[in-house]
Parts: C-alpha cells; structure tokens; sequence
C-alpha cells in the first residue's frame, strides 16, 4: 500500500506537512471522541493522512480553508471503517436520517434557481449526520460504495440517505424563500 | 432545476461551508507539539516512497560509469536484496508467532470487571423532551452518539416510534449502549436468519424493517418487548401527542389498525418504475380499499421510498410504508409497521410488470 503513495513535487509535500501540522491534534482528538482508544486513534489519524497522500490532488483542488474540513471528514469516514472492521457497531443517528420532508414533490420544491449561499445557509441546519452524508459524497467524493462501508449499511441505503439529505436541504430552502 | 446542476451547486455549498469550517478551525492553532512518533509515522508514508524526480535527457551524466563506480553499483544491489530478504524473513516469522496483528487493542472497550449500571431512559411526556433528552446525552456523555431514537423533531408530528434503550453506565460519566445485548439479539439466536446487511444496528425504523426481512414468521412484537427495548407509538392527532402502544401492549385501539383502515396513499420517490405501477399493486395488495396516488421524484434515484398513509379510523393519524427495492435483483419489498404488524410483499420486475407475491 505504502508503494502506492507518491508525491511528486516539492509543493505537495508542503500541502500535506502542513495539514499534518495544523491538524494532528484536532484529528486525534476526534478520532478519541469516535474510537475511544489512543493507539486506534493514532492508526486512523495516520491513515487518514496516508490518505490525504494519495488523494492530494483532491485536496489541492480545493480552496485552503477547506482542507481542514475535508481531513476530519476523511477521518470519520476513517473511524467508522476501523469500528467496523473491529466489530463494534456503526452508530448513525437515525431519527436525523430519517428527517422528514412533508410529502410534497420535490420537483415542486426544486422550481426554481437556488444559490449556492442559499444551499449553504440550508446545508448548515441540517443534522450533522446528514451532514457527514453529504460530506462524504461532495466533498470527499467517495462513492456511494465507500460510503455504504463505513456505514455499515447496503448502496441502497446510501443512495436513499442521500436523496433525504438533498430533499432535507431543498426542504429548508423552500422555509427560507416562504419565511 | 435539473439534478445535476442542483448537485454542482450543492457540491459548491458544501466545499464553500467547509471553507467557513476551516476558517474557524485554523483560527485557533494548535500549540502543542507533535509527538515524536505521530511525526516520524507521517513522514515515513510521505518519505519513505517519495519518488526521485526523473532527469532530463540533459541533465543526464555524460560520462561513462567508471569500472569502480559499477563495483559500488553492484555493492548497492547486493545490500538491498540482502535487506529486501531480511524484511520478508522478519515478516514472515512475524506472521508465524502471530505477529503483525496492528496497534489496534484486542480487548473490548468495557473493562470486564466492571458492573455497569442500567439506566433506561423514561418516555416522556412529549417526543420533543425525548428528543432533547437523546442529543443532551449524546452532547453531555456519549461522545459515540450511541444514544438514539427514532423520532422526528416536533415540527413533523406523526406516528413514531420510540425505543427505549439501555445505557451502560461507564463508571467515568460516560455512557455507552449496550452492545452485547444488541449483538446476541441479533447475531447470537440461532433460530434467527443471519442479518445479511446489518443496518439494523442502529436503533430505528430499520430494525423492525431488516428485522421482518430476517425473521421467519415472527411477530416483531415477540422480540422487540424485551427488557432492553421497549416500542412507543405516538399519534400526533390533533397536535398532542398520545401513547398507543407501549412493549407490546395496545393502550388504545391501534391494535385493530390494519392496512386497510387508511385511506390515502401516496408514493413518492419513484426512481425507475412509474408511480402507477406501484400504486395498482399496493391498491391490489390492499385489496382495492386504498386509493394509491404516485408521483415521480426527480430529483430522488434512491431506492427506499417512504409512502404515507392517511388514517381514514383516526384522524390525523399517519402512517409510514417503506418500499425497499434491490435494483440489481429487480425485487423489491414492502414493509409496514403497522402498529408493530409487519406488512410486506415482493415485487418481481423481471417481466416488467411488477407483481405481488405478499405474505401481509
């Protein structure tokens, strides 16, 4: 696996070291908060980074700021793979996976033109599972497989947390444009 | 709006929130250093493979290699097959004394020799304190959010199903579910069909729903009023909430409730078969007393749909159906919880024209 990583210039290297930088203690943190256990939390901070390697031109497609965000997203993802692999439950808050959305069609709802601040305003009120969903697949750009990995659940699944979390974000944009 | 172009805005939406994230995040720097060995990891994956940059044509040597310049060549190759076969000898040795099994710990998270204590969360008055109840426990004690419920927050008032669950005190105030009992429940009986996707560990909907899938015959009420899970139904008629059903015991009249007392069914969600097709089964499956409405979700290419149902005994009352759909397969199932009754059919697409095989 290891002979796959390859960083080629000068600049991808700094890219990396210095999230490594910035981040390791927040990333460790977190992985405790997940794994609740120091070396599997150091295992999955540094896969997260092996990652973070391999998928540099994701990361550097990305503007600055972001990149912060998308490691502690990669290293949930991280983390509910490890819990799985070891046998633990996947924990997914369910009653906000199953947010309801009325029952009006979203073709109603999705008429007309939306921004992106205004995608980003209803993004923001989501719940952080739905969240992480959407992370996953936007910004980590996993598939919807990957996804269905870590959560422990079918690509059906998946592809339904999906559409509930777009019809949620939908959902609230149409409360803003009536508010 | 196309899907597509929804999905490149949002895309857009949330790149630019994790943006906001970062900005927050990198406001507070970290000031405590790596630790050694943190870093030497790191650098190992970024070093220990870097590629060398390749040279230019130009930028080659010229000159010939020296006859001594070769011996040292040889010399080098000689080190490192001698030292590409000492890592494999280490490796396997490794691997025969059982080594090589990660830094990850074998024991379980919950030390043995401790007695846990059980805390069941009381049903509340209203699903909101329940719900509140739920995220302070995740927010307070519980950093791996095992602290569930299914329920939706009060500005979506329906039918729901609570679960009461145990919580394992750590002894340090922190809580934890108790897996174990989920595991035997689930995996251990050997009169239960194994779980082939285990979705249903997370307590909500899906369990009863992965539950009927697996169960052979069973009545969901059987296991689900155990001593570790209790189901509460709440009817949300008339804005209040009211208790239906509590471990398995009607307190109302919801244990007449059938499939057939509601009225209105609408289908919502339709990715790749017309609404119209589901909607004559279930009206067939529901022996022509529901008048199934469909409609196609654009946006939607998920195959679990959500139909609702309208009491036509209780007003007010909902009511939910999932229709679960195996793509590659061309079946898909029909679930309903109906006040603890499972109802479910298949539907077989391989003649394009869906069929119902139901047991409901």
């Amino acid at each position: 696996m290891i002979l796959l990583l390859i960083l080629n210039s000068e600049a991808d290297r700094a890219i990396v070291s210095d999230l490594f930088a910035k981040n390791y203690h927040r990333m460790k943190r977190a992985a405790m908060g997940i794994l609740g256990e120091p070396a599997a939390a150091e295992d999955v901070v540094q896969d997260t980074f092996v990652r973070c390697i391999r998928h540099v031109d994701r990361i550097r497609a990305l503007p600055d700021r972001a990149c912060s965000m998308y490691l502690l997203t990669a290293l949930k993802h991280n983390a509910l793979n490890c819990r799985k692999r070891d046998g633990l439950i996947v924990q997914v808050p369910a009653d906000e996976l199953e947010l309801q959305d009325g029952s009006a069609p979203v073709e109603e709802q999705a008429i007309r033109a939306l921004t992106v601040e205004e995608l980003k305003e209803a993004f923001k009120r989501l719940p952080d599972s739905l969240k992480d969903v959407l992370r996953y697949k936007y910004l980590l750009e996993l598939s919807d497989g990957e996804i269905a990995d870590a959560l422990g659940v079918t690509k059906s699944t998946v592809r339904s947390y999906l559409t509930r979390a777009r019809r949620a974000v939908l959902a609230m944009c149409r409360e803003d444009e009536h508010a | 709006m196309r899907k597509r172009e929804f999905e490149k805005l949002l895309r857009a939406a949330i790149i630019s929130e994790a943006e906001e994230q970062g900005a927050i995040l990198d406001a507070t720097p970290e000031i405590e250093p790596i630790p050694a060995e943190a870093q030497a990891r790191f650098d190992a994956a970024l070093n220990g493979n870097r590629k060398e940059p390749k040279r230019t044509a130009s930028e080659a040597p010229s000159e010939q290699p020296q006859p001594v310049k070769r011996a040292h060549r040889w010399l080098a190759y000689g080190l490192t097959a001698a030292s590409a076969a000492a890592v494999i000898l280490v490796v396997v040795l490794q691997i025969g004394t059982g080594g090589l099994r990660g830094t990850k710990p074998q024991e379980p998270v919950m030390p043995a020799e401790q007695q846990p204590t059980v805390i069941v969360l009381t049903p509340p008055k209203y699903i909101s304190s329940w719900t509140w109840q739920t995220k302070m426990l995740n927010r307070e004690f519980c950093p791996r959010n095992v602290v569930e419920s299914n329920l939706n927050s009060e500005e979506h008032r329906h039918i729901d199903n609570l679960i009461h669950i145990k919580l394992l005190e750590q002894g340090n105030g922190q809580y934890y579910l108790d897996e174990e009992l989920y595991y035997a429940q689930q995996y251990r009986d050997p009169n239960r069909v194994p779980w082939g996707e285990a979705y249903g560990w997370w307590v909500d909907r899906s369990f009863f729903y992965q539950y009927a899938t697996t169960n052979e015959g069973g009545s969901l009420y059987r296991n689900m009023n155990t001593e570790s899970l209790e189901v509460v139904v709440y009817v949300t008629a008339d804005g209040e909430e009211r208790l239906l059903f509590k471990n398995g015991s009607p307190l109302a009249r919801s244990d007449t409730l059938r499939i057939q007392d509601f009225g209105v069914v609408v289908i919502d969600d339709i990715a790749f078969a017309t609404a119209e097709d589901y909607a004559s089964v279930l009206n067939a499956h529901t022996r022509g007393t529901n008048k199934v409405q469909g409609g196609l979700d654009t946006i939607g290419e998920n195959y679990v749909w959500d139909l609702n149902f309208e009491c036509t005994t209780v007003p007010g009352l909902r009511y939910e159906l999932n229709l679960i759909v195996d793509s590659d397969n061309k079946k898909g199932y029909v679930y309903a919880v109906n006040m603890g009754e499972i109802v479910s059919f298949e539907l077989d697409y391989r003649w394009g024209i869906p069929m119902c095989r139901g047991n409901g």
